[in-house]
């Protein structure tokens, strides 16, 4: 830090001087006292300093003793439930990790190593031969380096919501892509990995090829196969990928650890980005695969889960008016069913009435 | 600032961080516990600084803790759980703002209290007029604070983190966040 040009702002974010203030020690009283012998001229900015940290007004929010009490008692009470219900429940072994690592690295390799070694070469030569050879390699990297540009070329299939879509990569791939989704690809892939980028929802039947990894891309989760069937789904704050055949790796890759999970047929991946942690489970084929069958299907699903797939399916925005007195655990199926069939039903069951203005539903809980 | 003394209350002495996540790992309630007592206060209040609305930072707390319990094997290691914790928060928070707008506003029963943080030589100036006009001067300027100035300024002041971990909670540079809290307190010296 250069002190010389400090201001009382500067001070005033300094730890520091705030820690002198508040609470002086011997250390600290010599430290300021010397700083200020050394920059006599600040002694306004200091006073201004310990000035504005003496007004800081802003305010601590408090829970009351009893609130913090209760929600306690309601976090525990569910974790305790939570704990009863896991005890007769298979648990998974959670670390595949060294052999997902090996092959991690193996891919990296490969991806670098032609470069990192035309590189070094490169070096040599210059060094022993000279500027002609050296100019003619230089150009050679330059080619390869227009190869790999040219392989950033991407294209983008969005789909709105209320509609669906086949895409047909060259590899032979092919993906079903949902409603309110959207799927990057590169116009062409390259040798040796075969990358998308996806958001919202998707399946994929990857065509196999055992040299090139086919690699799906979604936010902090990478899923990475070589001739599977998957479907992934980034809707409602949350990565869900759910492997139907073959096999496939998910990993983490936010944070210092990469954590990876390897899955079989039947079994998925969670990932909850709050908390950064990848969880493993088992899913159901009907309910993960209905929207590929023109079926909505809830299974023990919430509100929001509920609200977001109807707004999704039928292109509207949903609206509620006052709070479910019910908890919503919900499970229904609908097969081609206009919404206000569907929500007719739902309203049954969940008590509630509903407006559908054009695009606009209301919904008021009785 | 205010809080620390709670966290003392709760823990053992001498147990670092890193010990009380694991005893929670391997599903240890009264670690649980521990880590919810000592840190439920910091959450509401940076919770609050981003977005003022009680029972969205609430119902966010308690989510984020059934989470952390239903995936606690699975969870990485953590140095320091109050910014794993308020880290997490935000994005909670951030992503419950959706959610929040299907809702049409709805009346809630304040269930805080608010109370300045006093700074030790506080306690003799307070008595003074003066002081508590300025103060009252300065709090209508803190309203005017951005949101992400405010959340700054909680977490530098209040929470007593570091740059780095400001930077890395907000998910932007060290630079930024000096520039944030910079600007906050140029506001305030103007008018003290």
């Amino acid at each position: 830090m250069n002190y010389a040009s400090y201001t009382a702002e500067d001070l005033v974010l300094n730890p520091e001087f705030r820690a002198w203030v508040i609470n002086p020690t011997m250390n600290s009283n010599e430290f300021w006292e010397n700083w200020l012998r050394q920059y006599p001229e600040k002694i306004q900015e200091v006073k201004k300093a310990k000035k504005i940290l003496k007004s800081f007004p802003l305010e601590y929010n408090h829970l009351k003793d009893e609130v913090v009490d209760d929600l306690w008692k309601t976090i525990e009470s569910a974790a305790r439930k939570d704990q009863s219900k896991e005890a007769g429940n298979h648990t998974y072994l959670l670390n595949s990790e060294t052999i997902i690592s090996r092959f991690e690295n193996q891919r990296y390799n490969r991806k670098i190593s032609f470069r990192t070694k035309s590189r070094k070469i490169a070096a040599g030569i210059i060094l022993v031969i000279g500027a002609t050879l050296g100019y003619t390699i230089l150009s050679l990297q330059n080619q390869e380096e227009r190869i790999s540009k040219k392989e950033v070329v991407m294209t983008t299939k969005e789909n709105p919501r209320g509609q669906k879509s086949t895409i047909y990569l060259h590899d032979g791939s092919k993906i079903t892509l949902n409603a309110n989704s959207k799927l990057t690809f590169p116009e062409q892939f390259s040798h040796s990995a075969r990358v998308v980028h996806l958001e919202g929802e998707a399946f994929f039947e990857v065509a196999e090829d055992s040299n090139s990894p086919f690699q799906v891309n979604t936010g902090n989760v990478t899923t990475t196969a070589l001739g599977t069937s998957f479907n992934i789904n980034t809707k409602n704050n949350r990565i869900h990928v759910a492997l139907v055949t073959g096999k496939v790796y998910v990993s983490n890759i936010a944070g210092m650890q990469e954590s990876n999970l390897l899955l079989n047929p039947g079994e998925d991946a969670f990932y909850n980005e709050a908390i950064n942690v990848l969880v493993k489970g088992q899913f159901d084929n009907k309910e993960v695969l209905a929207w590929k069958n023109k079926i909505i299907v809830f299974k023990r699903a919430g509100e929001d889960y509920v609200m977001g797939v109807l707004e999704d399916w039928y292109d509207v925005d949903i609206t509620t008016t006052n709070k479910s007195s019910l908890t919503w655990d919900y499970s229904g199926e609908f097969k081609k069913m206009t919404l206000h069939d569907v929500l007719v039903s739902m309203g049954f069951t969940m008590k509630f009435d509903f407006e559908i203005n054009d695009q606009q539903v209301t919904i008021t809980y009785h | 600032m205010s809080d620390s003394n709670l966290e003392i209350n709760f823990r053992k002495s001498g147990e670092t961080d890193n010990e009380l996540w694991n005893k929670f790992k391997s599903g240890d309630i009264k670690s649980y516990e521990v880590i919810y007592r000592s840190n439920v206060q910091h959450m509401f209040n940076y919770g609050m600084s981003i977005v003022h609305n009680e029972g969205l930072v609430k119902d966010c707390i308690q989510e984020l803790f059934l989470e952390l319990w239903k995936s606690r094997r699975n969870l990485s290691s953590t140095g320091s759980i109050k910014y794993y914790l308020l880290k997490a928060l935000r994005w909670k928070i951030n992503h419950s703002k959706v959610r929040d707008k299907r809702m049409v506003a709805m009346d809630q029963e304040p269930q805080i209290f608010r109370k300045h943080i006093s700074f030790p030589f506080e306690d003799e100036l307070i008595r003074s007029q003066h002081v508590a006009s300025r103060k009252l001067k300065v709090e209508h300027a803190l309203d005017k604070l951005t949101s992400r100035q405010k959340e700054v300024i909680t977490l530098i002041f209040y929470e007593g983190l570091t740059y780095e971990e400001v930077a890395s909670i907000m998910s932007i540079s060290i630079g930024s966040v000096y520039t944030l809290a910079w600007k906050a307190i140029t506001q305030i010296k103007r008018l003290v």
